[in-house]
């Protein structure tokens, strides 16, 4: 099973919903950013369209929880978010950043548990974020007495 | 697993413009990746993206495309699109060493510097040059340079350790002309200080890549240039350019990406010209 999962965005309620290439965000504000798990292995239809995954189905798989992950090459700049499962759709799930978690557009990583599995996956550059507070360069990075990464 | 590095130095300005101190937000000139609605917008509008056994280039397809495009350009104009953390170690050289230790990292630009030392084979720090001597305002076409000239001049408290195996190393530098490896480099490499963005430019030259492909793959399905129909002694017959249309604007594309590689490449690399004065 090879999972993966499609932004949504206009989302209202699981009735409701556009999916996109990418969430688009600006930075230091709220977002809420919802998806839909599809299992790649495992389409209908003929364009060979990915079904829908829905986690926690099954005994087995309780409880299902995501985490899932906003990279970057400083470990004190990655965002690691736990994510809510929909209750009226398990297929999808929602993140909220708050205003001072200031994720880097470029790939996400999701780790989603089932039980006592966890099956990890990322998706390209699924996440672009507008800085609206950029003054048109990439700015100067400082020096510090100590760098995690 | 994480890694901490006892110091981070770095020049303090802007990847891009190089050297920008400030900018005054007038412009922009950074801005995130490349998505497929701004590659449609900018370089492909009014293009029917679609072959002629019906099947087209969806949105997912062109992400891919951007993807692929994103990587050709690391390769093409040899920087890292995000920042990345490397180290390597360098051949020691006697006329780069009696040019304040003239070090040219293999990956570039450098964004910040975490640790310039000898580093023997069995990677024991020999001998760890002070952060305070790394001059880094080369830093943006990969030039590392060590200048023990300080402030407080006199004053040469040196916070690396000379143990006994570093008596060795640091005395081969005076009877051989060419170590290998001899230098250990850590440091971040990447096309902007602000992840997850790249210069205006940079998308540019990653969206030519991706429209170019893009483009010749449609243009290679095209078999017909002119079409005739003859029903009852009617004829009606038209004729267009076929592939061609394709075919100038993928050459007006070649033209501006090699353009943007020959700028991008002076910016973030060294130029030598060579000459017979």
């Amino acid at each position: 099973m090879r999972l993966s999962a499609i932004p949504l965005i206009n989302y209202q309620n699981v009735n409701s919903f556009c999916t996109a290439n990418q969430w688009q965000i600006r930075a230091l504000e709220i977002n809420t950013l919802y998806f839909q798990l599809i299992d790649l292995d495992n389409s209908c239809g003929m364009n060979s369209c990915p079904m829908r995954y829905i986690a926690g189905v099954g005994s087995s798989n309780q409880p299902a929880s995501m985490i899932v992950t906003f990279p970057s090459i400083d470990c004190t700049q990655t965002i690691r978010a736990t994510a809510t499962q929909d209750p009226n759709d398990g297929s999808i799930w929602s993140v909220t950043l708050s205003s001072v978690q200031r994720p880097y557009g470029g790939s996400v990583q999701f780790a989603l548990t089932q039980g006592n599995n966890t099956n990890y996956f990322s998706v390209l550059n699924m996440l672009c974020v507008e800085n609206p507070r950029n003054c048109g360069s990439d700015g100067g990075l400082q020096d510090s007495g100590t760098f995690v990464y | 697993m994480a890694d901490i590095f006892k110091y981070t130095k770095s020049y303090g300005t802007a990847m891009y413009p190089v050297h920008a101190l400030k900018t005054s937000g007038l412009l922009q000139r950074v801005e995130p990746f490349l998505t497929p609605e701004q590659l449609v917008s900018r370089f492909l509008k009014g293009i029917p993206l679609s072959f002629r056994n019906g099947d087209k280039f969806t949105p997912a397809d062109l992400k891919d495309r951007i993807y692929l495009a994103q990587n050709a350009a690391e390769l093409e104009l040899h920087v890292n699109l995000t920042r990345e953390l490397i180290q390597e170690k360098l051949p020691f050289k006697q006329e780069d060493y009696k040019a304040y230790i003239h070090l040219v990292a293999e990956q570039g630009p450098i964004c910040t510097i975490h640790q310039l030392a000898i580093v023997s084979a069995d990677k024991n720090t020999i001998f760890e040059i002070p952060p305070e001597w790394i001059e880094t305002t080369n830093f943006t076409k990969r030039l590392i340079n060590v200048i023990p000239l300080l402030a407080a001049y006199g004053v040469n408290s040196v916070q690396g350790a000379v143990g006994n195996a570093g008596i060795a190393f640091l005395t081969v530098i005076d009877g051989l002309n060419w170590v290998p490896a001899y230098w250990q480099i850590k440091y971040t490499s990447g096309i902007s200080n602000e992840e997850g963005t790249v210069p205006a430019v940079v998308n540019e030259y990653v969206g030519c890549i991706a429209a170019i492909d893009i483009l010749s793959e449609i243009a290679a399905t095209w078999i017909y240039n002119s079409q005739s129909q003859t029903q009852d002694g009617i004829s009606q017959s038209s004729s267009g350019p076929g592939p061609r249309i394709y075919l100038l604007r993928i050459e007006d594309l070649e033209k501006k990406k090699a353009v943007l590689e020959r700028k991008l490449k002076a910016i973030f690399a060294q130029k030598f010209h060579i000459g017979n004065f």
